[in-house]
């Protein structure tokens, strides 16, 4: 069936173009509703009087027909800006919203949105806890810059609490963190990486802005998904980031398969530099306890001789930390504006 | 309706005695109750009395298909009156329940049974036993909830809006996607209101919402999968996912107690329910099924994240990343 260019029969503003022939449009001027094939419209319900826009002199964009309100931006990435944002109505839902800053990095875009919805559809083992602690798809679609130029964007849910990228950890703690606190990021990213190989996938990306800490609940979530390869396919990993080449096995950069044993290179070299350490050697500030850095020097380098799989991997870690701090207990870690 | 005093302790031994009844012994009804037929029905009403000034008007939509059929069941065995007097303890000084129960308008002899505002725990209880616990359900992954939403928005009478301006609570329960549209046949048949075409189920909400606030409580994670995504399409972070469907009490009690700022944040709901007896487990599975909507709100009790005040990036930036090969 041909699509045909509708107009809105209540105000006669344009419509945008169906994204299926039985889809339903909204005129974004009057708010009326029109199927598709133009044969059925219902005008806006009335609308209590009391509900003034929210935030009216924040920016708005529109990503696959719906409406949302920029918050501001949380971050900016190596080819896209990130902002927080919610959907402009009075039933609403917090977002991340990607947009590309770099236009030729938008096929990176789409390929990592198309490896999340495939990841939030896995059925491995531990897929209901895990799959809340990656990005979780909501829509994608071009949105239009102030200057009118298309730009690729991708809209995922808000995971509340998780706002600290190691990134911001660390110049926060710019002599390194607690070696205990680390200890507990590097459980949380072993575990999570466990689920990641587990569905078939290599993230390829494990890198110091991709790794994001909810402070109370010792979480950690994983973003920058545009690099993850399936990795019985024996891909390349498509693009590094320059800022961060040391994180990388240079095998990876020659052009070698990412697999669950690089993931735990770059997960151990994201650990070391968070301890003010230096990921490429391994080598820890003296305040690191042997038995931990030891572990670490191992794990950083290239061909680690042990622990390919990420769950003996972490239970090298319990064992470490039980040699250097005894038994595990609950460690607090604050950020500021953090109770 | 809505006339008649609550009493915490009599709702509780009310429940209590039938603890070890088997469901059928509790709901009894093998059809839809005469008196719970939605057809010709004009008006549900929440009205203001002299002994509750301040009525609240709650709906409870409870999907009685299948498997969800544990969650009328537990309301009635157990947890109602803790619903009653979570709302009380919040603050809430007067509200009034109404349970409909949903099920699959293609497929079910009673997909649409509904109840009538009440505020004494006698009648509630009543209204929520007379559910007939049909146990269907539709072949393909979809319930017939539009069509609760629709009687909600066009046949139920709130004082709390009327008068105050003041906003209902919608609650449904479910496990499957509703439908895209609400039927005009089906609308005609079970409610009796003549509709010109199908209606959009956007649409529904967009009516729904202008009187109650509507939130969807998914049981657990798992049958989140199957249709969270399309929930959260129509009602955003009003989708609720909780991990086990004995929590359906707190978290209801909980997003009106936030909504009404009974509680501040959901630190203070927390230390709230940590006074109830409350399992530490199950607090923290209740916390974080409402963290979403409650990050929504301002109310997640977690320090805003540090923001930029930007727009769009314009031009054509430079890549940080380098292609391999």
């Amino acid at each position: 069936m041909e699509l045909q260019l509708l107009k809105c029969p209540g105000c006669g503003a344009k419509l945008p173009i169906p994204s299926a022939p039985n889809g339903i449009l909204v005129c974004e001027y009057c708010g009326a509703m029109v199927s598709a094939s133009g044969a059925a419209v219902w005008p806006m319900p009335a609308r209590p009087a009391d509900d003034p826009p929210f935030a009216p002199d924040r920016p708005r964009v529109t990503v696959a027909g719906t409406r949302y309100v920029l918050l501001g931006r949380l971050g900016r990435g190596d080819s896209s800006d990130v902002f927080l944002a919610r959907r402009d109505a009075r039933i609403t839902e917090l977002v991340v919203l990607k947009v590309v800053r770099a236009l030729s990095d938008a096929d990176l875009l789409t390929r990592e949105y198309e490896i999340l919805e495939a990841l939030q559809r896995s059925e491995a083992q531990g897929a209901e806890h895990f799959s809340r602690l990656l990005p979780r798809p909501v829509a994608r679609g071009p949105v239009k810059d102030p200057e009118g130029t298309p730009r690729a964007a991708a809209v995922y849910r808000w995971h509340s609490g998780f706002q600290h990228a190691f990134t911001e950890i660390r110049e926060e703690y710019s002599s390194g963190v607690d070696p205990r606190a680390a200890v507990w990021m590097w459980k949380r990213l072993l575990e999570l990486l466990g689920f990641v190989h587990r569905a078939g996938y290599a993230h390829g990306a494990v890198l110091p802005p991709h790794l994001l800490v909810h402070p109370r609940d010792h979480g950690l979530m994983l973003v920058g998904w545009a690099s993850a390869v399936r990795y019985t396919t024996r891909q390349k990993l498509p693009a590094f980031s320059a800022a961060h080449r040391d994180f990388y096995p240079q095998a990876l950069l020659r052009g070698e398969t990412p697999d669950p044993t690089t993931d735990l290179v770059m997960s151990a070299r994201c650990i070391a530099w968070l301890l003010g350490g230096d990921p490429v050697s391994g080598a820890m500030p003296g305040g690191v306890p042997p038995a931990l850095a030891d572990l670490l020097r191992r794990q950083c380098d290239e061909k680690p001789a042990e622990a390919a799989d990420a769950w003996r991997l972490k239970e090298l870690v319990d064992q470490a930390a039980r040699e250097s701090f005894g038994p595990p207990k609950f460690i607090h870690f604050t950020m500021p504006g953090w109770r | 309706m809505g006339y008649g005093g609550y009493s915490y302790e009599a709702h509780e031994t009310m429940t209590r005695v039938r603890a070890v009844l088997p469901r059928q012994e509790v709901f009894k009804q093998r059809r839809c109750h005469p008196l719970m037929e939605p057809h010709g029905v004009k008006w549900r009403e929440s009205r203001d009395s002299d002994a509750h000034p301040k009525s609240l008007g709650i709906v409870f939509s409870l999907d009685v298909t299948g498997s969800m059929g544990d969650i009328p069941d537990l309301l009635a065995r157990q947890r109602l009156p803790a619903f009653m007097k979570a709302l009380l303890d919040a603050g809430i000084a007067d509200p009034q329940v109404l349970f409909m129960a949903v099920g699959d308008a293609n497929d079910d002899r009673a997909p649409l049974q509904v109840g009538q505002f009440e505020s004494s725990e006698r009648q509630m209880d009543q209204w929520l036993t007379w559910s007939f616990l049909e146990g269907g359900g539709g072949p393909a992954g979809m319930e017939s909830y539009e069509l609760a939403m629709f009687f909600a928005a066009r046949h139920t009478d709130l004082d709390c809006w009327r008068k105050r301006q003041h906003r209902g609570y919608f609650f449904m329960t479910g496990d499957e996607r509703p439908y895209g549209y609400v039927s005009r046949r089906q609308v005609k048949q079970l409610i009796g209101d003549s509709l010109e075409q199908d209606l959009p189920v956007k649409h529904v909400v967009d009516e729904l919402q202008r009187t109650y606030e509507p939130f969807f409580l998914i049981p657990d994670i798992a049958r989140a999968r199957n249709c969270e995504r399309d929930w959260r399409e129509l009602l955003g972070d009003r989708v609720i996912c909780m991990e086990d469907p004995t929590d359906t009490v707190e978290v209801a009690a909980g997003l009106v107690g936030l909504c009404e700022g009974a509680f501040s944040d959901l630190d203070a709901l927390a230390r709230h329910l940590k006074t109830q007896d409350m399992t530490r487990q199950r607090l923290g599975a209740v916390i974080r099924a409402l963290t979403p909507f409650a990050a929504t709100l301002g109310r997640d009790g977690i320090p805003r994240p540090r923001l930029e005040d930007d727009y769009l990036p314009t031009n054509d930036g430079e890549s940080g990343h380098r292609r391999i090969g």
